[in-house]
Order: C-alpha cells, then structure tokens, then sequence
C-alpha cells in the first residue's frame, strides 16, 4: 500500500498494517527529519524490519541527499531475514512503476562467502582469513606477476581485472546471491561485497562491522556521514560494545606471543643476512613520519588499531621503536613483564594509569611506544611480507592490550584472577583488561554518523540506554500492542499451591520446598498447555542442581507422562540437536518441555512461534552473578559516571533478558501463548516497571499474585478461548489497518490538530498519534483480563 | 602496587645450575642471579661467598653475595636488558621539552635505543660505554635537572592517585549514606502507615491511596536530588587534597589568576561607576566578607564568581592584620573595600542631623 506521512509517500509492501507500524514509522520519520539518534521499542512479532526498511528506504528514495542506510543486526539468520524482506520490499517499489535504481547488499565474514576450493573448506575464520590473506596480499600478487611459482585466488585475481561498477547490476543482493554472481562470473564474493559497499544505497551487516574498532575502520571508513545507521534486536548493544573492548591474556596466549617474537626476530635477521632493502625502505620511511605511505591497500590489513585518536595516528612512531630489531626487543620485554605479572598469586585490580606505572618502574617502557604498539606491528608484519598470520594472533593480543592499556585511562580495569574459581587449588591466571564503559566503543558511531536508530522488542527502561551509551536521543517511544483478542497472557506466580512463596534467591533457592514448587509448575503447565512448553532458569549451574534435585523428587517422572523433555548444555552442537528433537516432538504427539537458560543460545535469536511454543515459563529472576569482580567495578563506573543506581542496573539487566525469553513465544499476532513468570519478585511494582510497555500492559492486578492452581485455572481458560478459531476480518479497523483505516486516521489526526490550534493548547503529542480509542480498547483488555479470574 | 607484590613467584620447573636442587627436593628453594646472569640458588650463595668474594662457577667472574638479586623475568636476557636500562635512564632522561622538533627527539630516542641494544647484545661495547659518558658528561646539568622533575611528578603521580582513591572512597560512603538514609526513610512510612492503619477511622484504602501518592512524589523528588548531591560530595573531595599537593599546584595558578583578574578589573567590575578606579590599586582582596557586611548599605557587592578559584586558593586564615594579599582574599577587590570606605565615609555628609 502506499500512504503518506507529513507529505513524505511510504510504499509498504503488505495491503495491511498494524497500527504500531504506523506510529512506528511515524517516530522513524521525526528522527530522521531532525537528523538525531532515536530508541524505539516495539513488541516482536509487529514487523519491526519491514517498517523500518519500508520507511527509510522511501525516505532515501524521496529526498535528493539520498541517506545511505546502513542497518546493524546481530546474526547471520537474523541478516538474512532482513535482505530477504528488503528484496521483497523493492520488487513491490518496482510492481508500483517506481523507476529507481537501489543497490543493497549484506556482507559476512570470508568464512561463509569464500569460493576459493580448499580455503572454504577451513572451519575456522580466522584460518580462512589468513589462508586467503596468504593467497591475496600485495607482496604475494606482486611476486606472482613476477613470475615466481605462488599460488594465488583466481577468483580475487579476476575481480582485480574488472570493474565492479559495470559488471554488477543495481539490485538488492542477499548473501546467497552475491555467492551465486561470484560464482558465475568467477570473482571473489566476499571482495566484491565489500567493494560494493561504497556505493551501495541499503548495507546491511552484522554488528561488528560497526562497532568492534578493530574492524570498523576497515569496513565502515567510506561511510558518509549522512548515512542512517540503524541497531536492530539493540538490547544487548552495551555488552557488545564492552566486549570488543575487552581482551583476556592468559599463559598460553604469552607463550605463544613468544615464540611469534623469536620467529619475528628470526625473520628480520634473515631479510638482514639476505641484503633486503625493505627493512631500511620502512625504517626511512617511519623516520620521515609517513607510516600512513606503509599501509597499502587495506585488503592487506588484517587488524587494525583498536581505536588510537584521530590525531595520534598522523604522528611519527617514536624513535626507540623505530628499527625493527628495538621493535622486537620491546615487544620481548613488554611480554616477560606480563608472564611476571601472570605469576602474581593473589588477585590483584588495577586502573590503566597504575598499571603503566608499574610497567615504568620495572621495565622502564613509556607510555609514548606502547600506544603505537598496535599499529608498528602491522607495518612489521606487512614489511616482513609474513604468511600465516593467524599464527600471530597471540602477538597481536598483546600488541593490542599495550595500544589500549596506554591509550584509555578512564573506563577500563585490569583485573587478575589467579585461579580459576573460588576452590581450585592449581593456578590458571587470567589478566583481563576489562572495557567498563559502554560508551566508548559507540562513541565513533554517534559522532560520525547524524541519526543512529537503536530498536528492539525489549528496551525498558528507554532512559537506561541514553544512560549507558551516553548519547542524546531526540526520540524515544515505546509501543504498545494493538490487539482485538488478548494474544498473550503474561502472570506473575508467586507462590506454589502449599502457599510457600516461591524464589531464585540465593538464602532459598535450593530449599527443597521451593524446587518443589518449581517443579509442580512445571508438571501442571505440561497437563494443560498443548504441544511446546520452554522454561528458562537464570543459569547453567543453577538448572542443573534443579534438575538433579527434580530428578530426585521424582518430578521429571511426572512431567514425562505428558511431555519429552530436552534441555540445553553450553555446547551449540548438542544444543542444536536438543532444539531439532524439541521441535520434532512438538509437531508430533503430546509436545515438549525444553529447558533452557538466561542469557543462553535458545533464548536469543530462536524463535518459538505456534506450537513450538504455547508456554514460557521464567524460573526466578535471571541476575548476573554479582561477586564478578568485573561486574562490581563496572557498576561503581555506572554510578560514579552516569549515575545509574548498582540496584537499578542489575535489575534492568536482569529483566530485559527476562523479557527477551518471555518475548521468544510470542512472534506475530495471529499466534499466542503463556508468559509465566515464577518468583515472588516479580510483583514488586519496581521490577515490573522495567518490562516492556507492550508486555506490561497486560499483566493486570489479578494476574499478578498468583498460586499455582489459581495460575492454571486462569491458563485453562485462556488456551480454551485462544483455541477458537480467529477470522482476520474481526482484526481490520482494530489491529489490522487497511489503507482507508490509515487515511481516516491521518485525516482524524488533521482534524484535532486544528481544532488544538483553534483552542491554542497543545496536547500531549502521544495522544495526539494515538487517539483515545486505544485508551479505551486497553480498559477493555484489563476488563477482558479480569474476566479470567471468575473461573474461580 | 608495589614490587614486593612481584616476588610471591612460581617458577615450576627450576633447577639449580650449581647443586641440581629443583623445588621437588627443596619447595622453599630461591633462584638468585649475579651480575654476570648466571642463576643459582640461594644455599649455593651462601656456600660459595661464605668467605667473601668468589668466582662464578659458571663463567669464573669474580662475583660477591650482596650482588646477587631476585630474578623478575623468567627470561635472562631480558634481566639484563632491564637492569642496564636502569642505568641508562639514570644518563639519558632527556624529554620531549628539551627539543625543539618532534623529529630531533625520536632521533634522540633512537641513539639512546641504540646504544642500550648494543650494551645488552654485547656489540661494540667500549666504544659504546664512551659514548654514554660523553653524552653523560655533556649533559650534567640538564641529567640533575630532569632527574628532579621527574622525582617531583612521581611524587605528584603518587599523591595524585591517592587523593583519587580517597575521593572514592568517599563517594562510596556518601552513596552507602545515602542508601541506608532511604531505606530508613522507608521504614519509617512503613511505620507511620501501619500506625495511621490502625488508629486511623479513615478507610483502609483511602490511606494507602494517599499514602501511595505521598511515596511517588517522594521518589520522583529523590530522582531529581541525586545530581546534586553527588556534585557536592565531589566539592568536599577537592577539600581534602593535602598539603603537599597544594604547594605543588600554588605557583602556577597563582600566576594564572593573577592574570585573570587582571583582565577582569578592566572589564567586568563596574558596579558604581567610580573615579578611584582610576588609581593602580593593585590586585588584592579584602579580608572578610562579615567586616564588609557592616558598610553594605543595601548595596550588592559583586562577589567574584568562584570560578575564578579565588575561593579554591583560600589556604588558611591568617590574622586580620597580615599583609599577604592571599590571605586577604575574602571575595572582594581591595580597590572595592578602599572605594568602599570613602564611599561610606562621604554619605553622612550629605544626611541632615538629626533633630534632637
């Protein structure tokens, strides 16, 4: 259909709409108008990627500046989904008679786009990275074309000898494409992606390539500034941006480093024995402060400095690593000084500033060479011309633990963990350089690009966001979900049916009382819920001593009489099995139970829609584990510098992985299921007012203070009327708009804002884009809600 | 984070070069190394140089026990390297202030890097060893200078840092005050509201309606209270600095205050337009904003802004009668309390006696 918003025409792909997506794209718009950053939540299963990509691609398609989007997703499958819809979504732009020619394309890593016969076959992506960067650096091309007998990639070679621009065609390309075009013509897909990539008009990749400053300067550079970024599935974005940050250097990772150091220095002496003048050309021309001459084409960078300040990189390399044989020596001492300090028996926590200090002291290195570490290793390994620098990689660690431990002050930790775990008596230390501020890792991206949109199913509190990533949001909206039937059914069960109050807190957790109650949710919701049930507990180690003990009490013995049950294991290979065999149990027979974890693989990015999930149930409150030394220091950073509250914090962590487990049932409105959750605290107002507004909506006051049996009561009856069938017409006007629905609402909208003109007071702005009937229809629900509980 | 923190070492699979004692035999066995870079343990030690000096047995050099010191690397070579860097910094501690171009320092850089290499890789070392002590003997005075700068900012460093973990410390507690004040408070309307509940004739609901209302207000108020609150247990921090601290900071920002001021006299203080202005008063301050208050005939005085760091410097209260501009300081000009005084010294004037 094709609709307008404030004079800006919206091609959307489907002859319906939901209304969240119009008040959706409606925000989406007024960020981009006024060129800021934007948080927007809205319930999954709403169609969050088509509005965005139907809005922003019209929006591109409009105005002649013609924004680049540049749309951040998580996973592969997830990157996937979008080309597809987006693929959809220009097919339809072009059924309308659209003459326009946009170029869009997705880009992953060599692993799963190489053609290359033997190199694809590698499992590992670095292997396949250094394998192909061995067959397609400069020096390798170049002793080749020499004549020398050196194997190098065909199919780079070929997209060497011809232009992109002509050979490829402006269309959207999925990554399945992309493979076949290379293939057809014989050139190299991952090269030709990101060649494409400059120009492209819609790139859609994984987060990474925009936030890990190791990678973002290779891949996102070109960029304009004008370009939309967009976060989507953006609830865990801190942790990914600490995460790149963060590095972990443990006694093998030092050996090793080692060793690279000794072969370095092999290697140097023998290009000295031999003559070489590429020593001497590198060190001229560090000398001269050109290092930026020394890095050629960036295909030949493997790792690129972890974010060195602007103003940094275009200084000279200090003299005393100037010759490659200091370099060397540097770097030797700088890897005996951390093996001693991996030495150090007792657990030590340091800033920056003290470690450098120490280092000072005993090794009398400054400050100045460390933070060009990073990039002096690289020039060094280019002018080497070395092959198999996946073999480097612990060098590299190190190189990239000095850049950054002389580089960031604030923010960061060192934190050295002698053992392993509280008990263990044989010492594996760990020195973690720990990245506390989220912020730092994004900051690049909100300087550089005008309008970053970060969106989710699961954001609550919005403001936390803003907090954490420091920056300044012009909209933040969260939407609630228009429904004609209560579709989902969220209850909050405190206690089980002996009245014993039921809680993942530490003093009763393994109360035998307490797991039996568990227990008992468990086998009553697997008598009454038809096919999938999945329940999430807050962690391994907390799941499996449940388990046993249910072993024990004989409750898995009654829960099998009604449902399989799987469960989940940290190993993704068994864990995929378990999901296959899950889902095969619930399209057969009486269904499953999988058992499942927190913050695991199944509860992000595996979707449990229809009959693969018509109950989740949240054993307890899924807290991080709060004696982490790493957690403590970076919750004191949260309140000294953005002054987020340690409790407020752990709880909004806590409950945004629950809610993202409870979102798993619920993936689109003609589905349905069960959201219980089972702790006494979750009918405590201040952990409630942390669920997503669209969840939150419908937890009513009788729902939440439950016992079991009032709990199944009310579940009863809910899967009675959900069994019903549902008839699309019922939904048209309510939750389902068709184009006439829109154009009553925009002319309705029009109508009000001139009547607040007349009057000359302006409303709430929310109201405004909703209207009161929703007002009106969430009274019904609660109504509706409350009905449930005369079952009783 | 001292070095002491460094000698709890493990080496696993250490042998004595001299006795082929491991930690299997001896657990509380200790490697020492000479200054030749042979190690051994320290029962060896105390054998061979019981009788004052002795040769290595390794390499025969003549070697003494207090020579012998505890090995920090695993790798010798790198033992070595370190402990002649320690001499060299001694020499070389030239900076970057001490050149004119970026360029003329990385080359010096470069020298200094050289000659170490050459001194732990053992190439060339006499003419070596010449070249550091001409360098050492060109250079005397600057070597002295810069070996007290950098003794000064070490101090400063540690001081610093110090004064950082205190400031946390007390953020801390403030925020455990905080903490405890809240959840005080809360008991306390627990407390109230069960009181009201049962002495009250009100309805049960229409009291926690009303109740309620009050604690939403009330947390919305801490809400917006907590910026506040946080800033000035900062302010308190900056209190605290020692001494110490101060005399190193004071010179300079004397200097630039001064400066300041001076660019604020010609601009910003105007209050009465005034011809004393006129006359070179100086920069000074009056002592005491209670003396002042006495003359303020409804008259706001300019306070100067604190920004300034007038307040900042203000050390120690010193007699009334002293001299020191510093300790005058009470936030007003001089030339201002000067004006001050004649100003007030002229309005009886012009005022008609009173009639008895």
């Amino acid at each position: 259909m094709l609709f307008e918003i404030d004079g800006l025409p919206v091609y959307f792909p489907y002859d319906r709409i939901y209304p969240e997506q119009y008040a959706y794209m409606c925000s989406l718009k007024q960020t981009l108008d006024a060129q800021g950053h934007g948080v927007l939540e809205m319930p999954s299963g709403t169609g969050k990627t088509v509005s965005l990509l139907s809005l922003i691609v019209s929006y591109q398609q409009f105005y002649p500046e013609k924004r680049k989007l540049i749309y951040c997703s998580r996973t592969v499958p997830e990157i996937e989904k979008a080309l597809a819809e987006l693929k959809r979504l220009i097919e339809y732009r072009k059924s309308c008679g659209l003459k326009e020619s946009i170029l869009g394309l997705g880009l992953t890593s060599r692993r799963n786009m190489c053609l290359h016969p033997s190199v694809s076959k590698e499992k590992k992506g670095k292997v396949v990275d250094a394998r192909c960067r061995n067959l397609t650096a400069a020096w390798v091309r170049e002793a080749a074309q020499s004549g020398q007998d050196i194997e190098t990639c065909s199919f780079y070679e070929q997209l060497e000898n011809s232009e992109i621009r002509d050979e490829v065609a402006d269309a959207i390309y999925t990554l399945d494409d992309i493979k076949e075009i290379g293939k057809a013509k014989n050139m190299c897909p991952y090269y030709m992606a990101r060649r494409m990539l400059s120009y492209a008009n819609v790139v859609i990749y994984s987060y990474h390539y925009m936030l890990d400053p190791k990678i973002a300067d290779l891949i996102s550079k070109e960029m304009s500034k004008e370009s939309i970024v967009v976060f989507d599935e953006a609830h865990n974005i801190d942790n990914v941006c600490i995460e790149s940050l963060s590095l972990d250097i443990m006694r093998p990772t030092l050996e090793s480093s080692s060793k690279s150091i000794a072969h370095l220095s092999e290697r140097i002496e023998a290009m000295k024995q031999q003559g070489s003048e590429k020593l001497k050309d590198e060190y001229e021309k560090l000398v001269q402060g050109l290092q930026d001459t020394l890095h050629a084409r960036e295909e030949d960078l493997i790792m690129a400095n972890p974010a060195l300040p602007e103003d940094m990189l275009h200084e000279a390399v200090p003299g005393n690593i100037r010759k490659a044989e200091h370099f060397v020596a540097f770097l030797k001492r700088f890897n005996e000084y951390l093996k001693t300090r991996l030495r150090v028996l007792n657990v030590t926590a340091e800033t920056p500033s003290s470690f450098l200090r120490h280092l000072k002291e005993i090794t009398y290195i400054e400050k100045k060479p460390l933070q060009f570490c990073a990039e002096r290793l690289t020039i060094l390994i280019r002018t080497l011309e070395l092959n198999n620098v996946d073999e480097l990689q612990s060098l590299q660690k190190v190189a990239a633990l000095a850049t950054l431990v002389a580089t960031y002050d604030k923010g960061f930790m060192l934190v050295l963990e002698p053992y392993e775990s509280e008990n263990a008596t044989v010492p594996n230390p760990i020195l973690r350089f720990a990245c506390l501020d989220a912020s730092i890792a994004i900051k690049p991206v909100f300087d550089r690009f005008s309008s970053v949109i970060i969106t989710s199913g699961t954001l609550s509190p919005l403001d936390m966001y803003p907090k954490i990533l420091d920056f300044k949001a012009t909209v933040m909206e969260s939407y609630p979900m228009t429904l004609t039937r209560n579709c989902f059914l969220p209850m909050v069960i405190t206690r089980g049916s002996d009245q014993v109050a039921i809680s993942s807190k530490f003093e009763v957790r393994n109360d035998p009382a307490v797991v039996r109650n568990f227990g008992n949710i468990l086998i009553e919701f697997g008598k009454v819920v038809p096919d999938g049930i999945v329940a999430f507990f807050p962690s391994y180690l907390y799941m499996e001593s449940i388990i046993a003990m249910w072993h024990e009490m004989g409750i898995l013995t009654e829960a099998w009489k009604s449902k399989l049950i799987f469960v989940e294991t940290p190993d993704a290979a068994e864990t995929s099995i378990a999901l296959d065999n899950y889902r095969r149990a619930c399209e057969n027979g009486r269904g499953a139970i999988l058992l499942a974890v927190a913050r695991g693989k199944v509860s992000e990015g595996i979707d449990f829609d229809h009959h693969y999930g018509r109950a989740v149930v949240m054993f307890g409150i899924p807290y991080q584990y709060t004696e982490s030394r790493i957690l403590k220091a970076r919750l004191e950073f949260l309140r000294d510098e953005h002054r987020v509250r340690e409790n407020d914090f752990l709880t909004f962590d806590a409950l945004r992985h629950a809610a993202q487990c409870l979102g798993r049932v619920l993936r689109g409105k003609t589905d349905y299921g069960l959201m219980v959750f089972a702790d006494r605290r979750y009918a405590r107002q201040d952990k409630r007012s942390k669920l997503p507004k669209w969840i939150n909506q419908y937890i009513t006051d009788t729902s939440v203070n439950l016992s079991t049996d009032m709990g199944i009561a009310i579940a009863k009856k809910f899967l009675r009327s959900m069994a019903q069938p549902l008839e699309t017409q019922a939904q048209l006007g309510v939750s389902l708009w068709t184009l006439e629905d829109v154009l009553a609402r925009q002319r309705a909208q029009k109508e009000k804002l001139e009547r607040a003109a007349a009057q000359g007071s302006v409303h709430q702005q929310h109201f405004l884009q909703y209207g009161a009937a929703d007002a009106q229809r969430l009274a019904q629900d609660r109504a509706t809600g409350a009905a449930y509980m005369d079952v009783n | 984070m001292a070095t002491s923190t460094l000698t709890t070492t493990l080496f696993d699979d250490d042998v004595c070069p001299v006795c082929q004692t491991d930690r299997y035999l001896n657990p509380q066995m200790k490697l020492k190394v000479g200054p030749c870079f042979h190690k051994m343990c320290e029962n060896c030690i105390e054998r061979l140089f019981a009788n004052g000096p002795a040769p290595c047995p390794t390499c025969r050099q003549t070697l003494r026990k207090a020579t012998f010191s505890e090995q920090t690397f695993e790798d010798l070579s790198v033992e070595k390297e370190v402990r002649i860097r320690k001499q060299m910094s001694s020499k070389f501690n030239k900076r970057r202030e001490d050149f004119k171009t970026l360029k003329d320092f990385n080359d010096y850089l470069e020298t200094v890097e050289d000659l170490t290499f050459k001194l732990a890789n053992e190439i060339d070392v006499e003419t070596t060893k010449a070249a550091i002590d001409k360098f050492a003997a060109e250079n005397r005075d600057l070597i002295r200078i810069n070996a007290d700068r950098l003794l000064n900012e070490s101090r400063m460093a540690t001081q610093r840092q110090e004064m950082l973990r205190k400031e946390r410390q007390q953020q801390r507690e403030a925020y455990q005050m905080e903490l405890a004040a809240e959840q005080a408070a809360k008991n306390e309307d627990r407390r109230m509201l069960i009181q009201e509940l049962a002495t009250s004739d009100k309805s049960a609901k229409s009291i926690l309606a009303a109740r309620q209302a009050i604690s939403l207000k009330k947390t919305s108020m801490r809400k917006t209270e907590v910026k506040p609150a946080t800033t000035s247990s900062s302010l308190n921090g900056t209190s605290l600095l020692s001494d110490t601290y101060w005399r190193m900071q004071r010179d300079e920002e004397v200097d630039r205050h001064h400066e300041e001021d001076e660019e604020m006299v010609a601009d910003s203080f105007d209050p009465v337009q005034s011809q004393y202005m006129d006359v070179d008063l100086g920069v000074g301050y009056v002592n005491s904003v209670n003396n002042n208050k006495a003359h303020a005939g409804g008259l706001q005085y300019p306070l100067l802004s604190s920004s300034s760091g007038i307040k900042d410097l203000y050390v120690e209260p010193v007699g009334v009668g002293s001299l020191s501009k510093v300790a005058k300081a009470g936030g007003y000009r001089l030339g201002f309390g000067y004006e001050r005084a004649i100003e007030d010294a002229h309005t009886a004037l012009f005022v008609p006696t009173l009639q008895s």
